[in-house]
Parts: structure tokens; C-alpha cells; sequence
């Protein structure tokens, strides 16, 4: 008998549309602990596999979160920003413990990660902190194609899906990724 | 908006609007738009050129979490007929479009005619919107693979070419097919109410047409009722290769690694363990739950077949794909490399690490994906169409949940649901299912002639008959012969008091033999060497072949009836036996050892060789291990299984090790031997003393013969920490100083001076002692053929605590006698661990024995606890040539040789070398 009811994640995001700055960080931090979660449990075997991939994560979260009851996309919207913030975060913790490692390792060069990330995570960590620092300067100019490149990256949205997220067109979305693409690749020197 | 903000939105805007320009237009646009910021529109053009510039693999997204196209707000437009502009047309002035018959994730299956020869047949052609350079080359592989295939019961493919449909969409790949008319194979045996012989009879035919494609090095994987059709005469068809893999050992000239992506494709129910796995395990595995609604319960249960996914007469010749269907979620993504690493405890395919590790690389060797997936969904095809059942309840469950189910769950047995299936189906269908593909049946025709030979009563290989069934489908088929044999057997009757007395003989002379392991022992070709549940094996002497009990796991899980044992096989290259260690379980009610599972020798893929031979796993052989409970519950349930595998004639090793199921764990190559190992539970390290290999090392590096002859055969006791789930491609390394690409023990120290190359140890122990650390104790031989022994102790550091008084340098240790009390002790002390069983039933061998090369063992002696000469013991001789009949485990009873033979002078065997009196 559950005596504390926490607001279901769909109350959650109904209160984020309507501008609720506390639901917005309740949503941020639930998907953070869930994605963080999930990974944590890929990454000590506790899940099927061995290491995990982005988007199963999302997902995952995503069915987590929201049971199986029918999200409208438009909130998803929401929870697939908040998702792309997480896994960021998530990756680019990940890559600077890395490059810690790297740096300071002393004993011979293979990773010896503590927490196990996994290969799938194991993105270039150089390149996971570039791009994490571009996107940032990116936000700051462009917010709206870094939005669209974050969900790209971050969650795997498709133009598509991001398009019925952020509630624009297909072609707007597709403009702004690759305006995005250029304007980070010509801000990561070329490459 | 400030100033800076609306100028970046210029930007944003005039890069928009010059992205669809011709590249020679761009300039002149941006100029014309931008007249008054020249230095906006080298930005500008700065961009596009990057936009070019940047790679495709540039911030590559990973796949979409398609589970969400069920819930956006507009689905696709449901299919109109009216606005199909297809039916009617003409294609190649021979066919003729007449009307959908379904349509799938890639592509568009329509009902056509031909002209000449007058018949009907089937259009496939893929969506305009799904072309992908991918996609488009499963879609032209698959007519490819169809015309490999010529047989009865696989549909058969006419012509493939590309043709623009005039939808504005260019030219589109299509291909013309047999049309088949017909039923989901389960539907058919549901709605007809076929008995149980037809079914399978149907799944006869259905498991040859799967082995033709497999005789072809194509394997289905997608093998499910819906693409397995019985037309209206009863006779099923294969189809829906869109999916199919073709094996490197084809022929086919198809260049089939599509992109280095992992991909977990197929229907989720039919999917192997190894297909599952590998989609959430897989680096770089981009798994995702296509058509998985979050309105919808992910995965469709248990369930009749009613529910089966494919509609009749829509054939489903299109199913091929992420299907939009909720009830047959398919878990599908991108490319196709299949390597299945877990669960699967045979031949643990080493997995290719980067040299330097930091960054993942796609594993460039072929998928290990094969014939024995099919086999697999083969069964869960068999469970459905005899139970009308799946074999995993995976409802209400995530596709990570499901993957789960389906490589850990057992499914609940046929007969469950239908006592008549008890037995051979039972067997037949549970054997195909299993989880590691090495206990499946080899290929789909096994898996035929099984279910053949269930149908013309014939004993099946799933299930061995017992006496009883044999006797009787005996008796049924030879009337007269049976009766004769009963005669008979009444005669026989009288012989049986006479048989029982010889067999309580037989198992009197047996008694030092634990009761478990009469038939092991019994076996000449199985030694049994240690019982204690710690030491597999301490020796490596290479017995061409034969094979040894090495250890035996008592499980206190169910009370020490869950006996295991591990037999190492310690193959040659010339024996050519692959196998090199099995896990043998014994089997109360039947008093015998029955395999479990078996390890090969691992491949040591791209390591060097430091002699530039060919180096393949039979260059490795079992040499040494331990069991113990390496990684913690949380990781690993229960012991682990430590083994090493030993180069022959090179100072290289891999160790791994597995859990009791065999699955790899763990596993790291050394340049060292492994002659003892003993993991230390307290500071969570494995305790080695061995060989250093370096000088191996050094030769791979080039260094001449003559300046690395120092560095050879220093023996050394090293720790290293394993870590769950790390398989390197890279070698633990027992330089002083770290080496690049290398990684290092936690401490490594040396045993004697290095130039002491001759210096050979017979014999090591290592023992834990309180505080963590351990006690290494050594027997061996010196120069010229000197003995001696040495007892260090180390701290959990590798801090050297304690040393045996005489043996402050380990030199002077190796060419002095030992002292008798530790002589003694160390030979108690092996033969406690090592060989009491086989201590009595030592018989010695046969045959002429040199004199000089006599040798005793001792039975029966104790330590003194105050240190002085053991209080009872005795000896014996035989002839060194016992030695090599029974393996090494006497080995150590060399140090006591006969002092006429081959003592030196100068240091005599111990008071024990007294051999012309034996007790």
C-alpha cells in the first residue's frame, strides 16, 4: 500500500507546459536518475547485456517513466528534452573520467574503468568534451538548432520525431540540424 | 532581441536559405542578400563549406527510439486503394501490377500477373521513403539470395531490376517473386485441426527447406509461422529472406558487412539467446524496439495462435522489417553483424580490443551468428505449432526484459501443456531450444531427422532410449525374436547371484575411490588429481591427449549432490583435439559423469607469435587453474572457474576465467607460465608464481639470442586483480618498468637471480596464511642437477615477511639440500591436496626401469608440528616410467632418486635417499 504517491510523470509534464520551473527540474531529475540508473544496472550486468547503447537507455527510462500508458508526443517532447540533457551529462561525466584515467592512469593504457562504461559509451572522450563545449556555445547563439542537435545526438530522435517534438516543421528541423552539424563541425576545427 | 542575437539569426537564416542553392549560386545569393556584412557572408559561406565538408559519421545520432512512432499524433495515412497509382500499371512489358497485398517496413508486396508464361506472381518493391544505401542493399541481396535457392519449398525469385513508379520518387528497386497462396504454417495446423503427425510432418518439410539455405551459407533469421506459408495443397513455403545473413563461407560474391553496426534483427519470440544478447550487449549494437508501443504492452505473450501476427492470404511476403505491428514487435535496427558472445560458454570468441583500448573499434571478424540461430527458432516454431503455445511468457515485458527471458529463462517443457508430448518431443523440442547453440541440434537437418525418426518410432538422439523404450519398439518390431529372448533371458536369470558376488568384489577393490567417482575413475583415460575443491591442476605435463580430472566442485547448493567435475584436456597439436577442458556433472540416479559443456582452446587471433609460426589455439593447451569465488555475488553467482592455457614451447599464457556455466569472464594473456595460482579472497588478488616470459617479449621485439638469454625462465610471484567482464587482447606484463600497451601485475617479485637459467622448479605451492598474505614453497632442481627447496612468506603487497631459515638466498636455497622437516612437510602437503585417491591404486608400471632412474614416493607420512622428520612414513620405488603412465602427479618424488643414479655430490638428496630399503 503506497502511503507517498509521487506525481505521475505525465501530472509532471503537464506542469512543465504550463511554464512550472520546479516541475521542470523534477522532470530533469527523474529522467537523470533513471537514465543514470539504467545505465548503472547495463553496466553491472544486471540487464541483459554486457553494455548498452544510447537509445536503449532512453528508452528504457522512457518505459519507465511512463509506463505504458499512451504519452501524448507533445509532452514527450518534454521528457525527450530532459532525456537529451541526461544522457549529456551522463556522457560527458563519463568522458572526463576517462580522459582523467588517461592522463593520471600510470598502469599500462587499457581503461580500468571503475563504474565499466561501456564501449558503446566509450565515444572518443576528447571529442564527447569538444562536442559537449561547442554545444554549449551553440546553445548560447543558436538555442533553437542546438535543441534540435541535442535531441539529435543526445536521444536519437529522428527529424521527424524531433520535428513533432519541438512541435515544427520537418524542414525547419532538418535546416537546423544541419546548420547545427556545420556550425559545431567548423567549431571542432574541421573535424 | 540583442543586437548579437539577431545577427547570429541572419546567419542561421541566410545558411538556411542558401543550403538548397547549387554551390556556384551560393556566393552570389549571399551577396546580393547580404550587400552591407561581407564578413557575415564569408561566415556564411565558411558554414556551408563545413556543412559539406563534415563526414557523414559526423555526430552520427543513434537510432531513433522508434517505440514512439505508435505515439505520434499522425500516423502514417492509412492505405488508400484509390490513390494507389500502381495497380494496373505495367512493368518490363511483361507483368502486370494488380493490387496490394501488404506492405512491411521497407517495402510494398503486390499481387501481379505475367504474360507469358500466364501465372501469378508477386511484386516486391521497397518504399521510396526508407532508401537508405543499407536498406537498399538488403533489398537487392535478398532476390540475390532467393536465386541461390532452388527448392520445392522455398519460393523462388523471377527478376529484380529498378523501375521509376512515376511517384516522383526516381527509379526504385523491385523484384518479381513466386506468388504463394497460403497460411502462417501454426494457422494452418490451428484452423485445420491437423493431428499431431501432420504438424510435424509440415515442420519436416519446412526444417529441409531452412537446411537447403543453410547447405548455401544463408541463414534465415527470421524464421517465424508468418514466413513459413502452407498453400492451399498443404505444402508449406519458405519465404521472406530480408533479413537472411549470408555466412562468409558462401560462395556468394554478395559483399554482405553491411556497416560496422550491431544489429539485432528478427522477431523477438523467434530470436535465438545469441541474437538477443548480442543486440544489448554489443558494443555499438543499436538495438531498439521497433513498432513498440508504450500504449501497448511491448511484447505479445503467451498466447494461441490465433493471435498469430500475420493475417492469412497477405502472405506477409513483406514482413520483413520493423512491421507496424504491435502484437509481432520485431527488434530491429541497423546492419548486420551478429557476433553472439553470451551466453555462450563454447569457443568464447576473443573479442578484439584496440591496441589502444581507449578508443572501440567495429570487431572486423565475421559474426559469429550461425546456422544453429535458426535451428533455435526452429524449435520455438515446434513448441508453437505442437503446444499452440509460445515457449516465454514476454508479456508486459520490456524488450530488455524479454532479451533476458529468452537467455536465462528455461522454457516450461511441451508436455506441460499436453501429456502426449512427454519423452522424445520433450527432448527433441527442448534440445533445440537450448540456450548455448552447442547443445542444439548441430544443423536444421539434425533437427529433421529428429523429428523424423519421433514419427517412424525410431529412438531420437535428443533422448537416448532407455532399456525399456528400446525393448519394447524392439520387441514391437521383431514378435518372434522377442520371444525367444525371454526364453532366454529366464536362463540368464540364474546367472545374476554369481554376477552381483563379482561386482561387490569390483567395488571393494575400489574403496579409496569417493563414491561419485567409480566410473571416472574406472575410465583409464581420466585421472583424478584433486578433490579439495581449490587446486584444477598443478601440473602441465603434456600427456598427448589424455585427459584428467582435474577437479571436483562440491556444491554446497544442494547439499554435495551437485557434484561437478572439470576434466582438462591436455591436447596436442598433434592430437588435434579442439577441446580442452569440459565440465563434466554427475549424474546421481544414473551413477555416471555427463558433460556439460566444454571449453576450447582460445584463439589467440591477433596476438604475435613470437616465432612467427602459424599460432593457433592448438599451439595452447590447458596447463593449470583454480576454482574460487573471484567476483562477488553481485556480479557473478557462486565459484568461478580459473584457467590457464599455456603456450607449448613459447613462454605465453592466457588466462580466463569462466563462471560454472562456462560463459568467459574474464580473460588476459601473459608473457609468463602459470605453475600455481591461489586467489586471495582478502585482498580480492591472484596470487601467481611462475615463468617470465619476457624474454619472448624481447624476442618479438627483435632483441638477438644471446642478449636476451638472461631474461629466460626467471621465476617470479606476481599478483593481479581480475575485473568482471574485461577480456583483453593485451598481455599482463612482469617488467619492472610499465610498458605501453601492457598492463601491469598489482606486484611482481622475482625468485633468484636472473642469470640462474638452469635453475628448474619441480614443484611450487602456494599456501594462504593468516593476514592475507601467502607462502610459497618450492622444490627444484639447480645447477647441475642439484636439489633444494625454499619456504618465502609474502605479505598481501608482495612484501617479503618471512623466509625458511636456509633459504635467505634463493640461490644458495636452490643448490642446498632442504631440510628434511620442510622436505616433508611439503610433500605431506601435496600429497594431501593433490592425489590421495589414486594413492593405493597405485600400481607401478610395467617394464624394464633403469636403476639410476628408480624413484620413490612417499605414502602416508605427517609432518611433525615441532619441525623434526615425520613421524611414520614409508617409501617405495618404482620405475620413473610410472611417471609418465600416470602423469605427473608423483612428479615431486623425484627429488628423492636414488643416490647411485644421478646425485651430484654436492648436495645429496635428504636422509629419506635410503633406497635399497624400502619399508
Amino acid at each position: 500500500m503506497p502511503v507517498y504517491d509521487p506525481p505521475p510523470i505525465t501530472r509532471i509534464l503537464e506542469l512543465v507546459q504550463t511554464g512550472d520551473e520546479s516541475a521542470r527540474r523534477e522532470l530533469w531529475r527523474r529522467t537523470y536518475d533513471e537514465i543514470h540508473a539504467i545505465a548503472a544496472a547495463f553496466m553491472r550486468r544486471e540487464i541483459a547485456g554486457r553494455t548498452l547503447q544510447t537509445t536503449v537507455v532512453v528508452h528504457e527510462a522512457y518505459l519507465k517513466l511512463f509506463g505504458h500508458a499512451c504519452a501524448d508526443f507533445r509532452s514527450a517532447g518534454h521528457f525527450f528534452s530532459a532525456a537529451a540533457n541526461a544522457m549529456r551529462q551522463l556522457l560527458v561525466e563519463h568522458a572526463r573520467k576517462r580522459r582523467a584515467a588517461k592522463r593520471g592512469g600510470g598502469i599500462g593504457t587499457v581503461p580500468l574503468d571503475g563504474d565499466g562504461f561501456a564501449a558503446e559509451f566509450d565515444r572518443d572522450p576528447e571529442l564527447e568534451l569538444a562536442v559537449n563545449e561547442a554545444m554549449t556555445l551553440l546553445e548560447k547563439e543558436h538555442p533553437r538548432a542546438a535543441e534540435v542537435a541535442k535531441l539529435r545526438y543526445y536521444t536519437g530522435l529522428t527529424v521527424r520525431q524531433t520535428a513533432e517534438a519541438l512541435a515544427v516543421g520537418d524542414r525547419t528541423i532538418e535546416a537546423d540540424w544541419r546548420f547545427a552539424r556545420a556550425w559545431l563541425y567548423q567549431r571542432l576545427g574541421g573535424k | 532581441m540583442t543586437e548579437p542575437t539577431s545577427r547570429q539569426d541572419r546567419l542561421h537564416e541566410l545558411f538556411t536559405a542558401a543550403l538548397h542553392l547549387p554551390s556556384a549560386q551560393q556566393e552570389p545569393y549571399l551577396l546580393r542578400s547580404c550587400p552591407d556584412d561581407p564578413a557575415l557572408v564569408r561566415e556564411v559561406l565558411a558554414l556551408l563549406h563545413a556543412a559539406d565538408a563534415a563526414p557523414d559519421d559526423f555526430l552520427t545520432p543513434p537510432d531513433p527510439p522508434s517505440f514512439l512512432s505508435k505515439a505520434t499524433p499522425h500516423p502514417p495515412a492509412p492505405y488508400d486503394p484509390a490513390k494507389d497509382t500502381l495497380p494496373g500499371r505495367r512493368l518490363k512489358g511483361r507483368y502486370t501490377i494488380q493490387h496490394r497485398l501488404g506492405e512491411g517496413g521497407m517495402s510494398v508486396v503486390y499481387e501481379g500477373a505475367q504474360d507469358h508464361p500466364r501465372r501469378r506472381v508477386a511484386i516486391k518493391i521497397l518504399r521510396p521513403q526508407f532508401v537508405s544505401p543499407k536498406v537498399l542493399r538488403r533489398f537487392r541481396d535478398e532476390p540475390e539470395i532467393l536465386a541461390q535457392l532452388n527448392h520445392p519449398h522455398i519460393v523462388r525469385v523471377f527478376e529484380a531490376d529498378v523501375e521509376d513508379f512515376g511517384a516522383g520518387d526516381g527509379p526504385q528497386p523491385y523484384f518479381v517473386m513466386e506468388y504463394v497462396d497460403g497460411i502462417p504454417l501454426t494457422q494452418y495446423a490451428h484452423d485445420r485441426r491437423l493431428p499431431l503427425r501432420q504438424r510435424l510432418e509440415l515442420f519436416a518439410i519446412a526444417c529441409d527447406a531452412v537446411h537447403e539455405a543453410h547447405q548455401r551459407g544463408i541463414i534465415h533469421r527470421d524464421l517465424k509461422p508468418g514466413n513459413i506459408l502452407v498453400t492451399a495443397e498443404g505444402q508449406p513455403k519458405l519465404l521472406d529472406f530480408g533479413v537472411a545473413k549470408i555466412l562468409a563461407t558462401s560462395g556468394l560474391a554478395i559483399e554482405h558487412t553491411l556497416t560496422g553496426e550491431l544489429q539485432l534483427i528478427g522477431t523477438l519470440q523467434y530470436m535465438s539467446p545469441e541474437q538477443c544478447d548480442v543486440g544489448l550487449s554489443e558494443p555499438q549494437a543499436s538495438a531498439r524496439a521497433n513498432s513498440l508501443s508504450p500504449a501497448e504492452p511491448p511484447v505479445s505473450g503467451i498466447g494461441p495462435m490465433g493471435g498469430s501476427p500475420n493475417a492469412p492470404g497477405t502472405s506477409s511476403l513483406c514482413d520483413e522489417s520493423p512491421a507496424q505491428s504491435v502484437e509481432n514487435p520485431k527488434v530491429s535496427s541497423r546492419s548486420d553483424e551478429l557476433p553472439a558472445l553470451n551466453p555462450q560458454p563454447l569457443n568464447p570468441e576473443p573479442r578484439t580490443l584496440n591496441p589502444q583500448p581507449q578508443t572501440p573499434i567495429p570487431d572486423p571478424r565475421p559474426p559469429s551468428l550461425d546456422t544453429r540461430s535458426d535451428v533455435y527458432a526452429l524449435g520455438v516454431l515446434l513448441y508453437e505449432l505442437v503446444t499452440e503455445r509460445l515457449p516465454y511468457d514476454v508479456s508486459n515485458m520490456t524488450i530488455v526484459s524479454a532479451a533476458r527471458t529468452i537467455c536465462e529463462a528455461a522454457p516450461t517443457p511441451p508436455s506441460h501443456f499436453d501429456r502426449r508430448l512427454r519423452g522424445d518431443l520433450d527432448a527433441i523440442i527442448l534440445k533445440a531450444l537450448e540456450k548455448n547453440r552447442a547443445h542444439r541440434y548441430a544443423s536444421a537437418a539434425h533437427l529433421e531427422d529428429d523429428v523424423r525418426r519421433y514419427l517412424s518410432g525410431e529412438p531420437t538422439t535428443a533422448r537416448p532410449p532407455t532399456w525399456r523404450t528400446r525393448t519394447v519398439r524392439w520387441m514391437r518390431k521383431h514378435p518372434k525374436l522377442a520371444t525367444a529372448a525371454i526364453a532366454f533371458s529366464a536362463g540368464v536369470l540364474a546367472w545374476i547371484p554369481a554376477m552381483l558376488a563379482w561386482e561387490r568384489g569390483f567395488r571393494r577393490g575400489m574403496q579409496a575411490v569417493p563414491w561419485g567417482f567409480k566410473k571416472a575413475f574406472n575410465d583409464s583415460s581420466v585421472e583424478l588429481m584433486s578433490f579439495d575443491g581449490r587446486t584444477l591442476a598443478g601440473f602441465a605435463a603434456g600427456n598427448g591427449g589424455k585427459v584428467r580430472v582435474a577437479d571436483v566442485l562440491e556444491s554446497s547448493r544442494s547439499g554435495g549432490r551437485d557434484l561437478r567435475v572439470v576434466v582438462g584436456l591436455q591436447s596436442q597439436p598433434l592430437t588435434r583435439i579442439p577441446c580442452a577442458l569440459t565440465m563434466y556433472r554427475w549424474n546421481q540416479p544414473k551413477q555416471a559423469l555427463e558433460p556439460v559443456w566444454e571449453l576450447h582452446q582460445p584463439d589467440p587471433g591477433p596476438l604475435p607469435d613470437p616465432h612467427d609460426r602459424k599460432f593457433s589455439p592448438a599451439a595452447f593447451r590447458f596447463a593449470n587453474g583454480c576454482i574460487a569465488d573471484i567476483f562477488d555475488n553481485k556480479e557473478s553467482k557462486g565459484d568461478e572457474i580459473v584457467i590457464v592455457f599455456q603456450g607449448g614451447g613459447f613462454t605465453q599464457s592466457v588466462l580466463q576465467i569462466h563462471d560454472l556455466d562456462g560463459r568467459l569472464l574474464y580473460r588476459i594473456w601473459a608473457d609468463a607460465q602459470f605453475e600455481e595460482i591461489i586467489w586471495q579472497p582478502d585482498s580480492r588478488l591472484l596470487i601467481c608464481f611462475g615463468g617470465d616470459g619476457s624474454a619472448f617479449r624481447r624476442a618479438r621485439q627483435g632483441m638477438p639470442e644471446d642478449e636476451r638469454a638472461e631474461y629466460r625462465h626467471v621465476k617470479v610471484v606476481f599478483a593481479f586483480r581480475p575485473e568482471f567482464d574485461k577480456l583483453y587482447d593485451t598481455f599482463l606484463c612482469l617488467e619492472p618498468e610499465p610498458i605501453p600497451g601492457t598492463i601491469a601485475p598489482e606486484w611482481c617479485r622475482m625468485i633468484g637471480p636472473r642469470n640462474l637459467v638452469d635453475a628448474c622448479f619441480d614443484h611450487a605451492l602456494l599456501d594462504p596464511i593468516e593476514g592475507g598474505g601467502f607462502r610459497l614453497q618450492v622444490i627444484g632442481r639447480g645447477e647441475a642437477e642439484s636439489m633444494g627447496s625454499l619456504s618465502i612468506e609474502f605479505g598481501p603487497d608482495g612484501s617479503l615477511t618471512k623466509r625458511c631459515p636456509d633459504s635467505d638466498n634463493v640461490k644458495s636455497a636452490l643448490v642446498h639440500a632442504a631440510p628434511e622437516s620442510i622436505l616433508y612437510q611439503f610433500a605431506h602437503r601435496i600429497n594431501l591436496l593433490r592425489h590421495p585417491p589414486i594413492r593405493d591404486e597405485w600400481v607401478p608400471a610395467k617394464g624394464k626401469g633403469d636403476a639410476a632412474e628408480r624413484l620413490y614416493y612417499l605414502r602416508d607420512c605427517e609432518a611433525d608440528p615441532a619441525g623434526g622428520p615425520p613421524r611414520t612414513h614409508s617409501t617405495e620405488t618404482c620405475p620413473l616410467n610410472a611417471y609418465s603412465v600416470h602423469g605427473s602427479p608423483y612428479r615431486w618424488a623425484r627429488l628423492l632418486r636414488d643416490g647411485k643414479g644421478t646425485s651430484t655430490g654436492r648436495s645429496q638428496p635428504p636422509s629419506l635417499d635410503t633406497p635399497s630399503s624400502p619399508p
